[in-house]
Formats: C-alpha cells, structure tokens, sequence
C-alpha cells in the first residue's frame, strides 16, 4: 500500500514487475524437485554415496559433497527437506554431533544451490533478468562454488576433528523409500526440457508438467504451497517497485561489481537474499557479482536465507548454535571472496 | 490406492503371498524403525477438542503420525486423534516428549497385507497401544512414503 501511495504508476506496470515467467518457471521447478524427491531416487544416490565407508569422519565429507550434487539440480527447500533427516540418520550411525552436521549440511546445500539456476530463487531470478545461457550462468560462478566447497570440507574437518571414530559395519544400507522410476523419469525429462527452453516458454512447460505429474502422483501437485507462490507474486511486485523508487529518488543506477557484490551481501543480511536480489537486479548490469553476493550471504545470519529455517526447524537446532557453527565459516569464505573480487 | 501408486513386484506374482515376505517386510520396518524422527507436530482445533499429530520421519518423508495427548503429554492410540484440552501449546516440549517416547516404539511381529495398495501393514506400538503404521512394499523390501503427510509437513516448515 505504502509503495502504491509513494508510486501510483506501478500499478500501470503490474505485469513488468512481477514478470509472470519467474513465478511460472518457480512453480515447476517446484513440482520438478518434488517430483524427483518423491520418486525415492535420489535417497538411493545419497545412500550409494555415504554407504561402504568405515571412518565417521570421511562418510560425513562424502555426505556433504552428495548433498551439494543433489542441491544442484532441486530448489534448495526441497534439498533441505530431503537431506536434513539423512543427515539426522547419519549422526545416528556415525555419533556425530547432529548439530555440527546438520548445520554442516545447510550449508552444504546453499553451496550447491548457488551453482546453477535451478538451485534457488535468486539465481532463477538472475538468470531470467540477465537472459543468460545455462552454462554461461554455470561456468561464471563455478570458481567461487569450488572456493566455498573446498573452504566447506576443510572447515568440516577442522569442526568435526575430534569426533572422528571407525566404524565397525556398514549400518547406512538402510531400507530405501519405494523406488517410482517413472516419476523419477518425468520429473528428470521436464528439467532437461526447461534447461533447454528456459524461461520464455515456462508456461506451456508447467501445464504439462502439472497435468503429467498430477496423472502420475497428484499428491506431488497438492504438496506445493500456494501461499509461497502469493508470498513470491508480492516480494516480486514489492521489491522491483521499491527498487523503481529508488532509482527516481536518488538516481543510483548501474552499480560497480565491487558494490554490488558488497550491497547484495548487506542487503541479503537485512531482508534476506531473494528480496536482495530483486531491488539489486534493477540497480547493476554486474550480475556475476550480484550473484555470488547473494548467495553467500545464504550462509551467513539465519535471514540471508529462509529456506535454513527448515533445516534448524527439522532438526530442532536453535538459531544461536546455527550462527555459532555458521558465521565463522561465512566470515571466512567473505573474506576470500572479497580478496579475489577487489583484485580482479 | 490406484494402479500408479501400486509399488513394484519383481518376479512376483500379484497373489504371492507368503510367510517369508510377511517376515521380510516385519524386518524391514525393525531396520526403518531405528532410524525414525519425530517432525514439528501438525495440529489443528476441532469441535471435538485438540488434534495433534506427531509426523513420523525417515529419509525426508513422512511414514505416517501419531497421535498426542497435549493433556496427559502421552500418546495415543490410533483411532483416537482428539483430546478435550483448553491452553496453549508448547512445540519444543512436545518435541521432547516425543523425541524420548520414539526410543519406545517397537515393531509388532505380525504383517497385515492390503490388496488393493499391494504392501504389507506393519503395526507400531508404543507400550499398550498401537499407534502407527508402516507400508512395506509388496517383496517386502522398500518403505511407501505417506506423500500426502510429506506435503502437509513441507507446508508447515514454512
């Protein structure tokens, strides 16, 4: 309201500032990754990665780096809501603290998410904006993944040092969820597709999906909360119209990398990363660094990123041994990044 | 449950039904049970009282839930959702409460098997009362996710 009595032309402008095609292309990654997640396949990835190892220390580092492939390809709530119990699972068997790895696992999974922009919103968002390629988008930001997944495994093996135990069987060949091959076709099928397509043609590829996977599963296409999609039509509507006011107040327009990379990060620490990157979007052509910005700001305060919520809320883990885990490892990974930024 | 939810059946006959598989399908939930998490308890107000429901975890999705009593903070017996309680309710105790009480669920040694879904029904009991269910698949192998509840519960963490 306030935004509509500063600004009475955005409602003219509805259409452009919520850019249907990002909620279209939200809502099917969403039944894509509950798609996949459904069809227990990538349970058994997981399983396949962590199981025949005897040392707790290296089946947790094996953990992470599965949970990083996974958050790749599902929208990073999805990956949370799957990985975290495993992850509760494997603390179990491997009497590792479920705190150190739970937390350990969150991070992991914004890691992999940051990669492509199938991971989390706020790439979805860059990607669509920017008219970006797949693997324009994948290759620029691979060096700063590689960077954060190394720091990631040192820092886990620094954290979980004294922990460290061999274990006497192979207690991970658990019994695996129902296996729906099918399902696990569809939804893989549907993500190549929009890979190819991309965002321009979203609608037509959510009817499909929609209807394909509702025949196969329905409880899928039920499981996806239209409130997130309201929550996501407003934060695209508030935050693009916040950033056109911005640019007619104070004429800030066509930020540096360097900046931007350091106003994602704040921004992101303020009011989370998605609404970051839709002000920051508006305001800089430079969306390498808006993209790294926002994404390791994932990792630092709780509010960088919402979708940790679900991790600490699964797991019970309060806010305060989530940053006391969590902030060293941010601060650190801040710190190398802004090295290589300023100096390139 | 429809044809596209049936669970696989490799070299099985839709009418092999056995003791072993019966025993295998029993061994099954034994395994899954050590691994299960109480979730965020889904609750709602109705006119015949409180309904908890404590969400059963394993590998990112919900097997089935049990019922609680926010009154006596026990569990209930399954058939039994509701409870008369008046006040306000506590996540992080009935968390804890829950946490402990899943260390005494037990798997009961006897399957029931349903047609119509192919898979065998596991009883799970807490003490006196059965309070859970497990679906094994037909070759007695592979846990079948509730995804209707996976969904409720993925709503919710929001």
């Amino acid at each position: 309201m306030i935004i509509i009595i500063l600004e009475p032309s955005v409602l003219a402008n509805i259409n452009n500032l919520i850019q249907w095609n990002i909620i279209y292309s939200l809502l099917l990654l969403m039944i894509i990754a509950e798609g996949m997640k459904s069809s227990g396949i990538i349970n058994l990835i997981v399983i396949r990665f962590v199981s025949g190892i005897r040392d707790n220390l290296s089946e947790a580092i094996m953990f992470l780096l599965a949970t990083s492939l996974i958050a790749t390809v599902l929208m990073n709530d999805t990956s949370l809501f799957l990985v975290i119990p495993m992850a509760l699972t494997l603390s179990k068997i491997s009497k590792i603290p479920k705190e150190k790895l739970v937390i350990l696992t969150i991070i992991a999974v914004n890691i992999g998410s940051s990669l492509t922009p199938l991971g989390n919103p706020q790439n979805l968002i860059i990607w669509h904006h920017y008219h970006l390629r797949f693997l324009e988008f994948v290759l620029s930001i691979l060096p700063f993944i590689v960077i954060s997944e190394m720091l990631l495994l040192l820092y886990a093996l620094f954290l979980l040092r004294s922990d460290r135990i061999q274990l006497e069987n192979d207690d991970m060949l658990l019994p695996n969820i129902y296996l729906d091959k099918k399902l696990g076709a569809i939804s893989t099928a549907l993500l190549a597709s929009f890979l190819i397509i991309g965002t321009k043609y979203s609608l037509i590829l959510l009817i499909i999906a929609l209807t394909s996977i509702f025949i196969l599963k329905r409880e899928i296409v039920k499981a996806i909360d239209p409130f997130l999609i309201v929550i996501f039509i407003l934060m695209l509507f508030d935050f693009n119209s916040t950033a056109l006011i911005i640019t007619k107040i104070i004429n800030l327009r066509n930020l540096g990398p360097h900046l931007t990379f350091f106003l994602a990060i704040i921004i992101s620490q303020l009011i989370s990363n998605v609404p970051a990157t839709i002000i920051l979007i508006n305001l800089t052509t430079h969306w390498r660094a808006l993209a790294i910005g926002v994404n390791l700001a994932g990792v630092g305060f709780i509010i960088g990123s919402m979708a940790n919520i679900i991790g600490l809320r699964l797991a019970d883990i309060d806010y305060k041994t989530y940053h006391i885990i969590a902030i060293p490892y941010f601060l650190s990974l801040l710190v190398i990044t802004s090295i290589i930024i300023v100096l390139t | 449950m429809s044809d596209r939810e049936k669970p696989p059946i490799e070299n099985l006959n839709d009418y092999d039904i056995s003791q072993e598989l019966a025993s295998r399908a029993i061994e099954t939930a034994g395994k899954v049970i050590e691994f299960i998490e109480p979730a965020p308890p889904l609750y709602h107000r109705t006119p015949d009282g409180i309904h908890i429901d404590i969400p059963i975890l394993y590998q990112g999705f919900v097997l089935d839930i049990i019922h609680y009593d926010i009154a006596k903070n026990s569990f209930l017996p399954k058939g039994k959702p509701h409870v008369k309680y008046v006040g306000s309710i506590d996540e992080k105790a009935i968390m804890d409460v829950s946490r402990k009480f899943f260390g005494e669920l037990r798997v009961l040694d006897a399957a029931e098997y349903r047609e119509p879904e192919r898979a065998w029904i596991i009883p799970i009991a807490w003490r006196s009362f059965i309070v859970a269910h497990l679906k094994i698949s037909h070759d007695g192998k592979n846990v079948i996710p509730d995804y209707r509840l996976t969904g409720e519960l993925k709503r919710k963490m929001f």
